[in-house]
């Protein structure tokens, strides 16, 4: 009884865990980019009271035993990297990776990040970088007196001067991982390189298995709202029936103490 | 305490067991694979059940235990004999995720614990950082083998670690969305078998014992079958847990009013003790 306490308690946590998970990729349904995390649980350990496979006679085994359960726990809380939709939003720093592949940008004490957020904007010596001045890397100057910007589907970005006259600036690069799911997410679209993620690989835009670029828009949300509903009514409903089974076990307690007047 | 009071103690015992495993079941309501488990109650009777006497004319004063016969009744106890796990197939929900995995039918996926082989039903796989294919918690995901051809009345040796090692599945160069898994667990990139997945099926799924993180172990080596006769694999599924919330709820219901009922046995028979203490003796 005390253990049916402490298993509907885990289960409690669990789904309390799930519905924090839940809300958060709600939060960013709009969000450039946003990856949904996903929660995965797992059984926890079982008490083996009594084994299966014992004996009960000589010639006879035992089929079954008894293993008694403690909960459940949080197993992981990984991003789900499928490609979110593609927005055309017209303006010419914007870029989309139609496919896998992250951006590389360098973050403020000169560590290489990832991300898929390609809303460009342009410091004030030319450099491309994110909103937050991160500087994508490989850099890419805009050279003075610049009217018009284009960024091919295979990352060559050219520019084209008042005389009208084109030069390229640059190409783009993108980076690969064997397990982005084991990225380290920092916020603001960012992510770190973390043992689990395997090592970045970098490529060309549309070569192997790295994506194309599309210029003049940005990446959706990948955040599937019917889905997350569904899974927000499961945590709410799980939610509340371990309550039950936590009461359950409360009621059987004061029975029990109510025997002794 | 008169010695009527131990059965029910017995079965308030078992029935708080019973409330444990319904609320582990609950507790698992939403991990992918779960499977539930029942407790199973057994009568014991500690003296064998005495044999119906002839009923004879009493020739001398008879005692209580001639009048009011309990043959071997009031020394009966139940115990939880076993938890049965049951392996009915969970509803496979649709994930959308090239690595998820979901079995139609009695197999079990083979995965490499840091205590050895054990296995699993929960197939949301992962790419560790050296492509190897893994569970949620890192253990390796192993691919079919066919068994050893054993030895003339010796029974084939247990592989060892590095031998079972070498049957993970490394997906060179990053990109599982365009991997395809096939229904007997072929993987493959474009038209290119690039491994197997080891589906195995078990002669009698009572003797796996759960071992919590989603895993099984097998008591009996010879309970394994290699090849799986009914069992289909399905991509970008995940088996959801088989538990239903009503059923549980309606254990747990009788559970309570069960362990109700036992207790206030327990309570008359406290009460019944306090009366002739009290009572009886009154001058």
């Amino acid at each position: 009884m005390i253990r049916a306490v402490h298993t509907a308690a885990t289960g409690m946590e669990a789904m309390q865990t799930n519905l924090d998970n839940i809300a958060n990729n709600l939060a960013n349904v709009n969000t450039t980019a946003y990856k949904e995390s996903t929660a995965t649980f797992h059984d926890l350990f079982y008490q083996n009271i009594r084994d299966p496979g014992g004996q009960a006679g000589p010639d006879t085994v035992k089929p079954t035993g008894v293993q008694v359960g403690v909960g459940v726990k949080t197993a992981s809380v990984h991003k789900n990297f499928e490609p979110g939709p593609i927005k055309v939003t017209g303006r010419e720093f914007d870029v989309a990776v139609n496919g896998d592949g992250f951006f590389a940008v360098e973050s403020d004490n000169g560590e290489t990040l990832y991300t898929r957020d390609g809303n460009f904007q342009k410091l004030p010596d030319g450099r491309l970088a994110t909103v937050h001045g991160h500087v994508l890397q490989p850099t890419i100057t805009v050279p003075q007196g610049t009217v018009k910007i284009d960024i091919a589907p295979r990352g060559i970005v050219s520019a084209v001067d008042s005389n009208g006259k084109r030069q390229d600036i640059g190409r783009i690069q993108l980076v690969n991982f064997v397990n982005p799911s084991g990225l380290r997410a920092l916020g603001s679209g960012l992510y770190q390189i973390s043992d689990a993620s395997g090592t970045p690989n970098q490529g060309n835009p549309g070569e192997s298995n790295f994506g194309q670029l599309q210029a003049g828009a940005l990446e959706g949300s990948n955040v599937n709202i019917v889905t997350e509903m569904v899974n927000m009514i499961q945590a709410q409903r799980a939610y509340e029936m371990n309550s039950k089974a936590m009461q359950s076990a409360d009621t059987m307690l004061g029975t029990t103490t109510g025997v002794l007047r | 305490m008169s010695k009527g009071v131990w059965p029910a103690v017995s079965g308030s015992i078992a029935q708080s067991q019973r409330l444990d495993v319904v609320a582990n079941n609950l507790a698992n309501v939403n991990t992918a694979g779960f499977k539930r488990d029942q407790a199973a109650f057994r009568h014991l009777l500690s003296d064998a059940m005495a044999a119906q006497a002839k009923e004879e004319v009493p020739r001398q004063i008879p005692t209580d235990k001639e009048i009011h016969r309990l043959d071997g009744r009031d020394k009966a106890f139940v115990i939880v004999d076993e938890i049965r796990t049951d392996h009915t197939q969970g509803m496979v929900k649709t994930t959308g995720n090239p690595l998820d995995v979901a079995i139609e039918g009695k197999g079990f996926f083979e995965v490499l614990t840091p205590t050895g082989v054990r296995y699993t039903r929960q197939g949301n796989f992962m790419l560790n950082g050296d492509g190897a294919l893994v569970t949620t918690e890192g253990y390796l995901v192993l691919s079919a083998t066919a068994d050893a051809a054993p030895a003339a009345g010796a029974p084939a040796p247990a592989p060892t670690r590095e031998e079972l090692a070498a049957r993970a599945i490394v997906i060179d160069q990053a990109n599982p969305s365009q991997l395809t898994i096939t229904r007997d667990g072929g993987i493959f990139r474009g038209r290119e078998q690039v491994n197997q997945l080891s589906i195995v099926e078990f002669v009698d799924t009572k003797l796996l014992a759960k071992e919590g993180s989603s895993t099984y172990r097998n008591e009996l080596p010879a309970n394994l079958v290699r090849e799986p006769a009914s069992s289909n694999v399905r991509q970008a599924m995940l088996e959801t847990s088989n538990v239903n919330p009503v059923k549980e709820l309606t254990e747990m219901l009788n559970a309570t009013r069960m362990f109700e009922a036992n207790q206030k046995i327990v309570k008359n028979y406290g009460d019944l003790e306090s009366r002739a203490v009290n009572d009886i003796g009154k001058l």
